[in-house]
């Protein structure tokens, strides 16, 4: 046999050539490996060892220089750690047959010397070196056994570095490797202390992602971890869901605010991978970790105060329809209902009447209309009886009730009589809660099909619940200036016009008499008691009004009944002097107004005063108010007898100035949205505030604003071709007023710099945009296909041609050019105006008004690709008449 | 779609593979020749002011925009109309 040291030259590279090939012959390979290293170090002692490291190490070197996308590469490294693992194997199954204790042997002495060969390239100048390095120390570490302290320590600091290396491959590798030397000693906080930082900060989504598979789950980390649930990239946020979540086993180790956020941001996701992630996490993981038992989860969730239970037990019944077989309600569950088993039956209704395949089960699951009556009617009954401890638990229950009874059929006339009977005493009780009372109203609704009627029925609740306050006046206090009769509810006629009269309502004449007699103690008491109660009282009134007005959409003219209600409760709340009562009063009586254009022609200046007058919440009322009655009456409401368009458009632009009130700012930028999309305000001004106020710092925080303006501006512009040009009218305008905010930016400011503003401002103006949508929305006509807006961005280029020449800061300059170079200009346009583009910017030229270099050289750039266009156009006159 | 039918049109890779036989010797000190300074990733770009998380998520949507601020359930014909352009616009934009 010839000897393994002279042959080392051969059979190695032999090795290595068949390890790059493919990961299939490895196991057989490293066994021949390392009979080679055996045989050399038999025969050779230290010697043989040498030689082998040495020509091992000759091989390995020559992967480093390899690109990051060579597989050759990936399959050498994971070659030689599968090596390293077989031989420490070999030592240790020795070393246990043995009964002895090497710390010295040839594979500890191998791996010593590659992990110091390894060492060395960690801050070579190469990146594919340091790449392929912290790849295989990561891919050893996997596999290390025991090794030398001082190798330890190099390894760490050495790793400690390049997890701030330039290249974002090299940190990856080399976070996965530090990673891999965690909980070793105290130096595992160090460690750890870095990867969470670099978790929260790598600029880099690959980076961050391998801290988030290979840190140690730990009370600790744990955290930091979740955290990632809204990473900036999607895939770190699904591995959350798929991998992190799932690692951790158990959801009660969360907290129940924990769940309910992480089910919220998993479900929600706007990526559909991260949403299948979180559904699986809810519909296989932790129905697991309930036994199963829907109701278990649902305890664990609160379903009570959850915004999300109900979104995951949907999805859940749609990933895991054959769960819906077993789930039963039978006579026991309706007379022992919980929160939980309520929230059930309410959500297995619902998607039960939502999907076909399993609507048969509603019949077989679900009681009748006269049983569900009954089982309603007990409960209220509990709700009466309930202390303040149970009595959330069986408001939810009950409400869960009524949303079932709004999806009952009625046919059954003695069923629907019932279940009217038992809702229109569940409506006169007067310490229902307002969210039950508005159920209540819907479900009255759902069973009197006919509008006069149902409004008629609440009415009735209403007039009688009102005339109690008559009896607390009479039977209480007598000092006080009595009530003129035509203040009750039943007498008062007086028609919608009148109210804009003044009167003096009967609480006026209360708040003074206490003014007056502050020396008589009894009379104070008295009358604030029943000042309370009759406030109590009108809220509840006026809470069933509102019910009742946004269930019914027939005119306010033909409605006697409605129309005294307005001037018996409505409008003396409006001038009440108890603010709550006041901005009930001003919210029902702009529900009124949707419902008749007089009345609501008539009241548009109050709501603007309200507007100037109040505070934030009132101020944020009236914007919703005027918003839905122009979006509902449009011009039959503006004009000169009340709110003039300017005033309208003023009283926008106002609200949008707002900077102090965020809030505000955003509702009026929703109501503005919706005026101009349903195109009944036209307005350049206002546009450009949207535009200003969209890119500019101050809003930078309110997400509601930006968000609103990100949906809307490009369906404005992309939806309708006027609405397109009036952006292309105020784009250059919008552009240097941004360009100047841009200049006196403060430190912590941030904006987007005015290159990008004017790129996305070519954007919202590009016809092709416009063209497709109008091309998919004529579709089904036969229309002919034509350019729309064709001229566009001819019209924006002779905007931005005439503001170059004007003085405005560089970057405005630099940002007006970037426009040329990117506009949609073809020799459709229309010649004359190309022509007039081309004149002009060959004048510019001349005169060297223009002196930047980057800018001289784009005007020059857009000059040569309009002489062009001119020349084909001058070639073929038939294409240029077209 | 181009993304999807770019991997299709480009042309196996050739197989690249070293010549271990050919008894080729890197010079180590040129292959671990230090890179210095330069290897680093700046330090501006070691913290991140949001912590590479997304904003919160206001899921504004068409709905806002078609529905009434006050009478949420209510709808219009003319709103209709204008669901139908949102769902067109979007669906190209």
């Amino acid at each position: 046999m010839a000897d393994p040291v002279e042959n080392i030259c051969s059979t190695l590279p032999l090795i290595f050539s068949d390890a790059q090939r493919t990961t299939a012959t490895h196991r057989k390979l490293v066994n021949s490996l390392r009979s080679i290293q055996d045989a050399c170090a038999t025969k050779h002692a230290l010697k043989g060892e040498r030689a082998f490291n040495d020509e091992f190490k000759r091989n390995f070197n020559r992967i480093l220089p390899l690109k990051k996308s060579e597989p050759t590469s990936d399959r050498i490294i994971r070659f030689s750690a599968a090596f390293v693992q077989h031989i420490q194997k070999k030592d240790a199954t020795k070393r246990q047959d043995m009964m002895e204790d090497d710390e010295d042997s040839t594979t500890m002495r191998f791996v010593a010397f590659f992990i110091t060969h390894l060492l060395r390239g960690l801050e070579a100048k190469e990146k594919s070196v340091r790449l392929r390095v912290c790849q295989s120390i990561a891919m050893v570490m996997a596999c290390l056994g025991e090794i030398d302290d001082d190798l330890y320590q190099a390894l760490l600091l050495g790793l400690m570095k390049r997890v701030r290396d330039r290249e974002t491959s090299v940190r990856a590798q080399a976070v996965s490797a530090l990673a891999r030397l965690q909980g070793e000693d105290e130096s595992g906080e160090g460690i750890q202390a870095v990867l969470l930082e670099l978790l929260q900060h790598d600029p880099s989504a690959e980076v961050r992602r391998a801290v988030l598979l290979n840190l140690a789950q730990s009370k600790i980390t744990l955290p930091y971890l979740l955290e990632r649930a809204r990473d900036l990239d999607a895939i770190n946020r699904k591995y959350v869901y798929s991998r992190t979540l799932n690692e951790l086993g158990d959801f009660r180790l969360l907290s129940i605010g924990k769940r309910e956020k992480l089910l919220r941001w998993g479900l929600r996701d706007r990526d559909a991978q991260v949403q299948k992630a979180a559904t699986n996490m809810f519909s296989m993981g932790w129905i697991g970790h309930a036994n199963d038992d829907i109701l278990e989860l649902f305890e664990r969730l609160d379903v009570v105060n959850s915004k999300i239970a109900e979104e995951a037990i949907m999805r859940f019944f749609k990933t895991r329809p054959e769960f819906m077989e077993g789930i039963e309600f039978n006579d026991f569950i309706w007379n022992n209902l919980t929160a939980e088993s309520a929230f059930l039956a309410r959500t297995f209704n619902e998607f039960c009447y939502e999907n076909n395949q399993v609507s048969h089960l509603i019949e077989d699951r679900m009681p009748e209309v006269t049983e569900l009556a009954f089982i309603i009617h007990e409960y209220v009954s509990k709700l009466r009886n309930s202390d303040e401890e149970m009595r959330q638990e069986v408001e939810f229950i009950v409400e869960q009730l009524l949303m079932i009874a709004s999806t009952m059929d009625y046919s059954d006339e003695i069923g629907r009589r019932k279940m009217f009977t038992i809702l229109r005493e569940l409506l006169r009780s007067s310490d229902l809660g307002e969210s039950l009372t508005a159920r209540t109203v819907e479900v009255i609704k759902v069973i009197t099909p006919r509008e006069t009627d149902f409004c008629q029925i609440i009415l009735e609740v209403i007039s009688d619940l009102h005339d109690t306050i008559d009896s607390i006046t009479i039977g209480e206090n007598t000092s006080i200036p009595g009530t003129p009769a035509n203040e009750s509810f039943h007498s008062a006629h007086s028609d919608t016009s009148d109210q804009t009269t003044p009167r003096t309502s009967p609480r006026k004449h209360i708040a003074r008499t206490h003014r007056k007699e502050p020396e008589s103690p009894s009379v104070i008491d008295t009358g604030e008691e029943r000042l309370v109660k009759e406030i109590i009282v009108n809220m509840r009134c006026l809470h069933i009004v509102q019910c009742l007005l946004e269930n019914i959409s027939g005119g306010l003219q033909y409605n006697s009944q409605l129309k005294s209600i307005l001037s018996a409760l409505i409008v003396p709340s409006v001038r009440s002097h108890e603010a709550p009562v006041r901005e009930r009063g001003l919210h029902c009586l702009g529900l009124c107004c949707l419902l008749d254009s007089v009345l609501a022609t008539e009241n548009l200046m109050l709501f603007i005063h309200c507007f100037h007058q109040g505070h934030e919440v009132l101020q944020i009322e009236a914007i919703h108010i005027i918003s839905d009655i122009v979006m509902v009456h449009a011009d039959k409401v503006l004009g000169d007898r009340s709110l003039s368009f300017d005033q309208l458009v003023k009283f926008f632009i106002k609200a949008l100035s707002l900077e102090d009130a965020p809030e505000v700012q955003a509702n009026a930028c929703i109501g503005a949205a919706k005026l101009m999309l349903s195109s009944v305000l036209k307005d350049d001004e206002l546009l450009e505030t949207l535009i200003v106020l969209y890119m500019e710092p101050s809003t930078s925080t309110n997400l509601p604003l930006r968000q609103a303006l990100s949906y809307f501006l490009p369906v404005y512009c992309h939806s309708v071709p006027e609405n397109q040009y009036r952006m292309q009218k105020i784009s250059i305008s919008a552009l240097h007023k941004l360009s100047r905010i841009y200049s006196e930016l403060e430190e912590e400011e941030e904006m987007l710099p005015p290159v990008q503003i004017a790129a996305q401002l070519v954007d919202w103006t590009d016809p092709r945009k416009l063209a497709a949508a109008q091309e998919i929305s004529l579709k089904y006509k036969t229309e002919p296909k034509k350019m729309l807006n064709v001229d566009i961005h001819l019209d924006l280029a002779l905007d931005a041609l005439h503001q170059i020449v004007q003085i405005g800061t560089k970057d405005e300059r630099r940002a007006l050019c970037s426009i040329l170079c990117k506009l949609h200009i073809t020799n459709e346009c229309n010649s004359t105006k190309l022509q007039k583009v081309y004149d002009m910017a060959a004048e510019i030229s001349e005169t060297k008004a223009v002196t930047d270099t980057i800018a001289k050289n784009a005007l020059a750039r857009f000059e040569v690709s309009i002489r062009k266009l001119l020349e084909v156009l001058a070639g073929d006159p038939a294409e240029a008449a077209e | 779609n181009s993304s999807s039918a770019e991997p299709r049109k480009r042309k196996e890779k050739e197989v690249f593979q070293i010549d271990f036989m050919d008894a080729d010797n890197l010079d180590e000190d040129s292959l671990f020749s230090q890179g210095g300074a330069t290897i680093y990733l700046p330090k501006t770009q070691w913290k991140s002011t949001t912590r590479n998380l997304l904003p919160d998520d206001i899921h504004f949507s068409s709905k806002q925009l078609l529905s009434l601020f006050i009478k949420p359930n209510y709808i219009q014909m003319a709103q209709i109309e204008m669901a139908n352009m949102l769902i067109w616009t979007k669906s190209f934009g």
